[in-house]
């Protein structure tokens, strides 16, 4: 089910309805809800992939529980590694079985060994990293002491299945989100009205921004067509706002969806594009995600306590990873070793801002910072080539193309709507940049009539000026 | 939360009035009839001009690509090519009607071309080709929506309106009227020979199809539609052109289900004809799927030589 369609918008008021109306006296009832319109949710899609949400969320369950009860520390380890091997090798399997299949093909066959193991035809379940990914986290912080196992199968298998971030995050620690589930809800005006507010942001994010960009970058990157370098260029900027506002249009969604049931979902980007390095862009990007690399691999891996070289070390098995995360394609690998590469300097000049909140970093704002942003962007841009290629070889022609004199010459395509759309979304972030969203507390600084003007224009430019429909891009992953 | 509901259905209320508004606004889409030049709108206007037609072809781009319109005048036949890209079964059906309303005197003959393309998602494409908008009985975007059961794509069709509505507002002071030129009665020619990289793009270009599903619903209407035509006394002919390799885009179910359409047809109606694409070679067609000028007079002749 897409957030972007009327089924979801059918789904979203009959579950207001039975939420807030029916059931609104009973916590045990709501949570029992959650988890039957979640698995609902997902089985839209493909109900065969129930099952290993269903068998993740019992592995995960009893080993919590097994954790907790083991006084004994090789038990503890024991239940911990069989929660993390069981989730993993559901990723491993569904994710990656053919990626390391086709890999070990080729190296023999440069080893000079003739080996044909095949491949299977694997559907990649939906949202299958997310998923694990939280379910492993709250098994590490049961085992670390920082949260208690959960006693209650419901609680917990909502917890998991949550439908607004389910298939595409944010990634919730067990230690923020399943408290939620314990706690009595009623309805509260204010949140609804701020979730709705950031549900229609959201949609603009996707359906203007993202699914315009996308018809482009798709014209440009789906053909094998020898585009010039700026067309390639433009195609890469474009790509560039697709993936943001797909994305972080997601992620408003999914936070705005919680927001009307009472929950509090955790902040996914920062206008990551007003970065003024690399180190600043990921703590801006998918935030749920980089803090998870940063808290059970980076820091266990020794993380910044370590001597340099481990640190770099640390940093290129957090990005490779990362990369890995993202997708069973050498591209992805690729993406995330050039991140690295290019954090690296930072780590040289000790530029990396250890524990600086990130919200400070529009705080005495200079213009040589204009610079800093724009060539943050620029690299960051130029990463997503690899993310978008089909393969190394196309990546590789694309860079070509970029670094020619072509890069200088007009382009073929020349996207006006778009860019238009694009230059909208930078001016509006910016004027709100203090702002978790650009509608948040609207009513502080706006009326009421100005306030649903805002709010007409912007369901008038979802509806009426949408571009074709793309699937959210972080399905695939 | 009664507060929060009666502002949700104040904002809905507002949204809907200008809603409406906007919906009125979009009507003037259509300013630019007689000043475009798109071939499309030149095409329906052309249409009016030809009456008492023994022969009136409806069909997609295959056709106006494909029936040299102009070659029945030695056969002493009177026909109009009212190919538009993109027509599929609904299209067939309000052209068809506009016509039928505004002439003279009704076709001897129409004849429907069909392809696999016609029952594919890829035809009647309103958002791109809003022919509605510009027929003599121009339909509002909700009555198009309600006559083919289009509510998915409504929100995209008013849009398109709006936009070109929008346009038509700048320009307003430059929508002259046009030279109607009708001499090709729809035809449109076009020499170039397919090569072998065009048609990898094209392959590409339609990726889309192998995933595609025979619209059973679409071709129930068009068997429909053809026994009404039946009814008012007017001969129907159901027609395949040669489609180079257009075949091969689509999966196996599609075509199975598009073979036993055939089968239906055959069954049912006497005059139907799928020239054989074996007699045509690769320099009849400009691409994956449709004729050249050259294979447009190949095909021609065939068609001929059945209505003799």
């Amino acid at each position: 089910m897409q957030f972007n369609s009327i089924t979801y918008l059918l789904f979203f008021i009959l579950f207001f309805i039975l939420y807030w109306g029916v059931l609104k006296n009973s916590l045990k009832h709501q949570n029992l809800l959650i988890l039957v319109a979640s698995y609902v949710f997902y089985g839209w899609w493909d109900y065969r992939f129930l099952g290993l949400i269903f068998i993740s969320t019992l592995i995960d369950f009893f080993a919590g529980k097994a954790i907790e009860k083991s006084s004994n520390f090789k038990a503890k380890k024991g239940f911990l590694i069989l929660s993390l091997l069981s989730n993993l090798g559901l990723l491993g399997f569904f994710k990656y079985f053919n990626f390391f299949i086709e890999n070990f093909q080729l190296l023999s066959q440069n080893l000079g060994f003739q080996t044909n193991l095949g491949s299977l035809e694997i559907i990649l379940p939906v949202g299958i990293s997310f998923y694990t990914f939280q379910t492993m986290s709250y098994s590490i912080d049961v085992y670390n002491g920082k949260i208690k196992s959960s006693n209650n199968f419901i609680e917990f298998a909502a917890y998991v299945s949550f439908f607004p971030q389910l298939v595409a995050g944010p990634i919730e620690r067990a230690t923020h989100l399943l408290p939620q589930f314990q706690i009595k809800k009623s309805f509260n005006y204010q949140n609804a009205v701020e979730g709705l507010r950031q549900i229609l942001w959201g949609l603009f994010k996707k359906m203007f921004i993202a699914d315009n960009c996308a018809e482009y970058a798709n014209l440009i990157f789906n053909t094998e067509m020898d585009y010039s370098g700026s067309t390639y260029a433009i195609g890469a900027i474009l790509f560039s706002f697709q993936i943001y506002g797909d994305f972080s249009g997601y992620s408003d969604i999914a936070i705005g969806s919680s927001k009307v049931f009472g929950f509090q979902l955790m902040q996914n980007f920062k206008l990551p594009y007003f970065s003024k390095n690399i180190d600043e862009f990921w703590k801006k990007w998918h935030i749920s995600l980089s803090t998870w690399f940063r808290d059970y691999v980076y820091i266990p891996l020794g993380g910044n306590r370590v001597g340099f070289l481990k640190q770099i070390r640390n940093v290129f098995i957090v990005f490779l990873i990362s990369g890995f995360w993202h997708g069973a394609n050498w591209t992805f690998i690729s993406w995330g070793f050039v991140h690295a590469m290019l954090f690296i300097p930072l780590l040289v000049i000790s530029k990396i801002q250890k524990h600086k909140p990130i919200e400070l970093a529009f705080e005495k704002f200079k213009f040589s910072d204009v610079f800093k942003i724009t060539l943050t962007y620029v690299l960051v841009t130029l990463c997503w080539v690899f993310f978008r290629a089909e393969n190394m070889s196309q990546a590789l022609d694309v860079f070509k193309s970029i670094f020619s004199k072509s890069l200088f010459t007009i382009p073929s395509i020349r996207p006006s709507l778009p860019l238009i759309s694009i230059l909208i979304l930078i001016i509006i972030e910016w004027i709100t940049k203090n702002k978790s969203y650009p509608l948040e507390n609207l009513e502080k600084s706006v009326n009421q009539l100005l306030r649903y003007f805002i709010y007409i224009i912007l369901m008038i430019v979802v509806l009426f000026f949408y571009g074709a429909n793309q699937q959210f891009i972080y399905f695939q992953f | 939360m009664k507060l929060f509901f009666i502002k949700i259905l104040i904002l809905l209320s507002l949204f809907l009035i200008i809603f409406i508004l906007l919906n009125n606004w979009s009507q003037q889409d259509k300013l630019d009839k007689y000043s475009n030049s798109n071939e499309t709108i030149q095409t329906i206007i052309c249409k009016d001009k030809f009456d008492s037609l023994d022969v009136l072809f409806v069909g997609n781009s295959y056709s106006y690509s494909g029936i040299y319109a102009n070659m029945f005048d030695t056969a002493g036949l009177k026909v109009f090519n009212l190919g538009i890209a993109a027509s599929g079964v609904y299209f067939y059906d309000l052209l068809v009607n506009d016509y039928l309303k505004s002439c003279k005197k009704v076709p001897k003959t129409i004849c429907f071309v069909i392809s696999p393309m016609t029952f594919s998602k890829k035809s009647d494409d309103f958002i791109a080709y809003p022919i509605h908008r510009y027929l003599n009985q121009d339909l509002t975007n909700i009555e198009i929506t309600k006559s083919y059961q289009l509510y998915s794509s409504f929100f995209s069709i008013t849009a398109k309106s709006l936009r070109k509505s929008f346009q038509n507002q700048f320009s307003k002071s430059n929508l002259n009227h046009q030279q109607l030129n009708c001499s090709e009665k729809g035809f449109i020619k076009n020499d170039k020979i397919a090569d072998s990289l065009s048609i990898v793009k094209d392959f590409i270009k339609y990726q889309s199809l192998k995933n595609e599903q025979f619209d059973l619903k679409k071709s129930s209407f068009f068997i429909n539609n053809i026994k009404l035509l039946q009814s008012k006394s007017i001969e129907v002919m159901i027609l395949e052109l040669p489609t180079n390799q257009l075949n091969s885009c689509f999966n196996k179910t599609y075509l199975e289900q598009y073979e036993a359409f055939w089968k239906i047809v055959s069954m049912g109606f006497n005059n139907v004809y799928r020239i054989p694409s074996e007699h045509f070679s690769k320099e009849h067609y400009r691409d994956i799927d449709h004729l050249n000028t050259n294979g447009a007079i190949f095909a021609t002749q065939k068609i001929i030589q059945k209505l003799k």
